[in-house]
């Protein structure tokens, strides 16, 4: 029997995949996911996570046929997600398992793109329809309606994410395990990168779109208006005049891109932000960011040479292996391709659109409550859980605002405990057991994506830090820490991003950076691939930059080498 | 035109194998994976073709063959007898002039490239196709005059009873076969032997195998003494098993020639190469196996006495591994299958595997 120990213990237990006496029986470990909930979550977020993120990953890997796991489970402790994978350990099942995974595998390697586009569709087709909806004036019968389906939704999201993802990265890691064992590269090599970049997703087309709308106001001559008012009064100080309502609302307007692109989470896995198209105020900053920084759209600058790179790169790699073996090598090559295409643009589909939507219908909802002085504020529909507010959307008279401000003290409490323990339950004492039973699962998403492998330094570059290479190339610049995505605005150009881990929604600050240094990541992680598409050195993996280096050093960093120097304090 | 005739290590590429055949293109893959190999040049197989034809001889070859019944020179007794007699037919048999200019201008080079007068080189077959052992070499031949009958003897040999009665048993034509040749600097070995970049005997294929010997390395092609033999890991570089043999004989260059001479009593039981040579030899044939697209490689090395390390180390031949049934869990199993389903496979073993 697994005692509790204080650290453990959930403060408060208000929904079911709360971390509970038997979780802790019953699983050898339960493991941080502090890539997405540090800082920890608000109580709906996390009850979202340990349902429609927990249900899709369980969907995904039984629908597949993943032979060595049934999928992850999810717990929630006091806001942040505990995950232990289902091991399938029987050899006779897991073979029974591998027959449905050769035939889920098939259509991913012959035609991944039919594959891609057809969810795609499915996902967009969704939000159309949700987008549609008026939540302001629809009935309260309408509103429970449209807030379940677009919850339910979630669950669908969820688990064509996994399916993905889980997909592409096992083909990957085939790929790149291929690679060294034949040819003797692997995913921190030059030739490697080179070879994965070189390809839009729909993250950079965003931030293209965003450097042209610069570009449009400085044409206009409104540049001055976005960057000397305060964010929250830029529109009307733009809709004062012709020129600045042209750029609004115009052709190619500001307007028109919210509304197609807007449904986009300044912290990505959060219901607790505004939207860009409730606040565009992110979208204005970056826009300052990039009048200050001016010239060309940074990506354009090499796009061409680094396209016919990547050709060198596929050919390179192609003819170091027998001319028998090469039509399968290149169609493995074209998926594993695929996979840090899909890694970085995939959030625009599953992520923001869904949250900003989920988001949205909590609002309305929680809003209805607040007209009748239930709750207090419609921003607290994060302090509710899916049932208490259908339970109270068509009666309106349950008074919520004891329970949210008891909800709220909670959060408030456990937000601020940010040291959270990497290990909960039997083999918590024991890392390597613990890592090896997670290792059992050959999960490459951890391992490419999310978690990345610790950087072993084989030679001595007299640097001040060393990592993995995550994109090539050298770079020089200001050091700036950023822990949250509220530091971004304070970027500029010419720094060098130093982070515990980057997200999608800081995509379009890249085009600014001279560089980035990461205390994870691996080769798939957000900014080794933007950064290789920018081109700009990325060194992950280093461990401790966010606490080694500080706030305005000027530093060197190495890209191909995976090496920091300071330059000056 | 020119490189019809001769041509240099680096203008040669894997697609030339059918213009001057396998150990040259072997030796430049060598170069352009950036092994060092000796300094050479190869004379083409259409050279072959020309001095065959340019001289006559081809045409009476041709004709003393047709003597012969179809079939009878599968016979060991009708090879042998048409084989000496071709032999001694092409005995002294001078180039046609053009080519002869060309290859003294050539070794004219090299020895520049050397720094040495009527530089030491070995003379080597190099067929389209390869037969280990079937045609001749010739060590340490200096001097125009002596090359230039090396080079003719190469030609000749393909004319040798054994090489004869081989093309008979195959139902190729008798009474054709053309050669490249490689002219090579001779390495001044210390020590030479073979490496195997798969385990020849168990075909691990993380293990690496090296075998030698002190002086020029035909001491262990030959066979003629048991060489030290050298497991290593070919991940972590850990010499894993060392045997080290009594070596009782060397082949050493002189200026007379290649001799065999005894091993000195001090030398006869210590190992022929050091750690840091291994290493550089294991390092050095990873990066041709890689080159090779992971096929494991069967390399001839030396260690030359006139240099220190590690520019001393030589590569003078890699061929692939045959005879040993080496396991590559990628490549071996996708013959007849889609690339889909082959694909599909692999991830399978990979995870139950």
């Amino acid at each position: 029997m697994v005692e509790w120990r204080d650290e453990w213990r959930p403060k408060k237990r208000y929904h079911s995949y709360v971390l509970s006496y038997e979780d802790l029986q019953a699983y050898p470990c339960w493991y941080l996911d502090s890539v997405h909930c540090i800082p920890p979550w608000t109580p709906l977020f996390a009850w979202s996570w340990t349902h429609h993120q927990r249900y899709g990953d369980l969907w995904a890997a039984e629908t597949m046929g993943f032979p060595t796991c049934k999928g992850t489970d999810w717990r929630e402790v006091d806001g942040c997600a505990y995950m232990s994978p289902i091991l399938v350990t029987d050899k006779t099942e897991q073979k029974e398992r591998a027959v449905r995974f050769k035939e889920h595998l098939k259509p991913f390697i012959e035609d991944y793109d039919s594959v891609w586009s057809g969810v795609v569709r499915e996902l967009m087709a969704k939000y159309q329809e949700f987008k549609a909806f008026d939540v302001a004036y629809a009935p309260n019968s309408a509103l429970y309606d449209h807030f379940d389906s677009v919850f339910r939704f979630n669950n669908r999201v969820w688990g064509l994410h996994s399916w993905i993802m889980y997909t592409l990265s096992g083909l990957y890691a085939l790929f790149e395990d291929i690679c060294k064992e034949r040819i003797g590269i692997d995913d921190t090599s030059p030739v490697w990168h080179k070879m994965i970049r070189g390809f839009d997703n729909k993250n950079l087309e965003v931030d293209r779109l965003l450097w042209n709308l610069y570009k449009h106001a400085v044409e206009l001559g409104v540049d001055g208006v976005i960057k000397n008012n305060p964010l929250d009064e830029i529109i009307p100080a733009l809709m004062e005049t012709k020129k600045g309502d042209r750029w609004l609302n115009g052709e190619n307007g500001f307007q028109g891109f919210l509304n197609e692109h807007g449904w986009r989470m300044p912290r990505m896995m959060e219901f607790n932000c505004k939207a860009w198209i409730e606040d565009p105020s992110p979208a204005f900053s970056f826009i300052r960011q990039y009048i200050d920084k001016s010239g060309q759209f940074e990506m354009d600058i090499r796009r061409k040479e680094i396209v016919n790179e990547r050709k060198e790169a596929e050919q390179e790699i192609l003819s170091r292996f027998p001319d028998s073996q090469r039509e399968w090598i290149k169609r493995l090559m074209g998926v594993a391709q695929k996979a840090g295409i899909f890694s970085e643009g995939h959030n625009y589909y599953f992520e923001h659109m869904s949250h900003s939507l989920m988001r949205r219908a909590g609002l309305a909802c929680v809003k209805k409550m607040v007209d009748k002085g239930l709750v207090e504020d419609p921003e607290d529909f994060v302090f509710l859980l899916p049932d208490e507010i259908r339970k109270n959307i068509i009666p309106l008279c349950l008074d919520y605002r004891p329970l949210i401000s008891e909800r709220k003290a909670y959060y408030n409490e456990y937000y601020q405990i940010l040291n959270r323990p990497i290990l909960i339950g039997k083999l918590a004492d024991d890392h390597g057991r613990a890592m090896e039973y997670m290792a059992a699962t050959k999960d490459d998403v951890m391992m490419k994506i999310t978690v990345g492998v610790e950087a072993v330094a084989s030679v001595d570059f007299k640097a001040d830090l060393y990592g993995n290479p995550g994109a090539p190339g050298i770079g020089q610049g200001t050091v700036r820490i950023i822990s949250s995505e509220e530091d971004i605005p304070n970027i500029k150009s010419g720094d060098i991003l130093v982070a515990t881990t980057t997200y999608s929604s800081w995509t379009p600050v890249f085009p600014l950076l001279e560089g980035v240094i990461l205390d994870s990541g691996a080769s798939l992680s957000h900014a080794a691939i933007v950064g290789r598409e920018y081109n700009i050195p990325v060194v992950i993996q280093t461990k401790n930059a966010t606490k080694k280096l500080k706030n305005g050093q000027k530093v060197r960093v190495d890209g191909s080498r995976g090496a920091v120097w300071v330059l000056s304090e | 035109m020119a490189g019809d005739l001769i041509r240099w290590f680096k203008d040669i590429n894997k697609k030339h194998v059918q213009h001057v055949g396998k150990k040259c293109v072997s030796l430049a893959e060598l170069t352009r994976a950036g092994i060092q190999v000796p300094p050479g040049f190869a004379l083409t197989i259409k050279a072959n073709e020309r001095m065959m034809y340019k001289t006559g001889i081809g045409e009476k070859v041709s004709q003393y063959l047709g003597r012969f019944e179809k079939g009878s020179l599968k016979n060991y007794s009708d090879s042998e007898k048409a084989g000496n007699h071709i032999l001694q037919m092409m005995k002294g048999i001078k180039l046609p002039e053009d080519m002869r200019s060309e290859l003294f201008k050539s070794y004219e080079k090299l020895c520049e490239v050397s720094d040495i007068p009527d530089v030491p080189v070995s003379v080597r077959s190099s067929g389209p196709v390869s037969h280990p052992g079937l045609f001749d070499t010739y060590l340490n031949v200096q001097g125009q005059a002596e090359l230039e009958q090396k080079v003719v003897a190469c030609w000749a040999s393909v004319f040798a009873p054994r090489a004869i009665a081989n093309r008979a048993q195959q139902g190729r034509p008798v009474e054709k076969e053309y050669i490249g040749v490689v002219i090579l600097q001779m390495v001044n070995a210390r020590s030479a032997g073979v490496l195997f970049s798969v385990n020849p005997i168990t075909g691990n294929l993380n293990e690496i195998v090296i075998e030698g010997s002190w002086g020029l390395g035909e001491s262990v092609v030959q066979a003629s003494v048991a060489p030290d033999r050298f497991t290593i890991d070919k991940r972590t570089l850990e010499v894993k098993e060392k045997i080290i043999n009594e070596k009782l004989r060397e082949v050493i260059l002189t200026s007379q020639g290649t001799v065999v001479e005894p091993v000195s009593l001090e030398r006869q039981a210590i190992s022929c190469i050091n750690d840091d040579e291994i290493r550089e030899l294991v390092r050095l044939a990873k990066i041709v196996e890689i080159h090779y697209g992971g096929i494991p490689q069967d390399v001839e090395w030396a260690i030359s006495a006139d240099y220190t390390f590690p520019g001393n180390v030589f590569f003078l031949q890699t061929r692939s591994v045959v005879g040993v049934k080496w396991e590559s869990k990628y490549l071996d199993k996708s013959a007849g299958k889609s690339p889909a389903d082959h694909i599909a496979d692999l991830m399978v073993e990979r995870l139950i595997g």
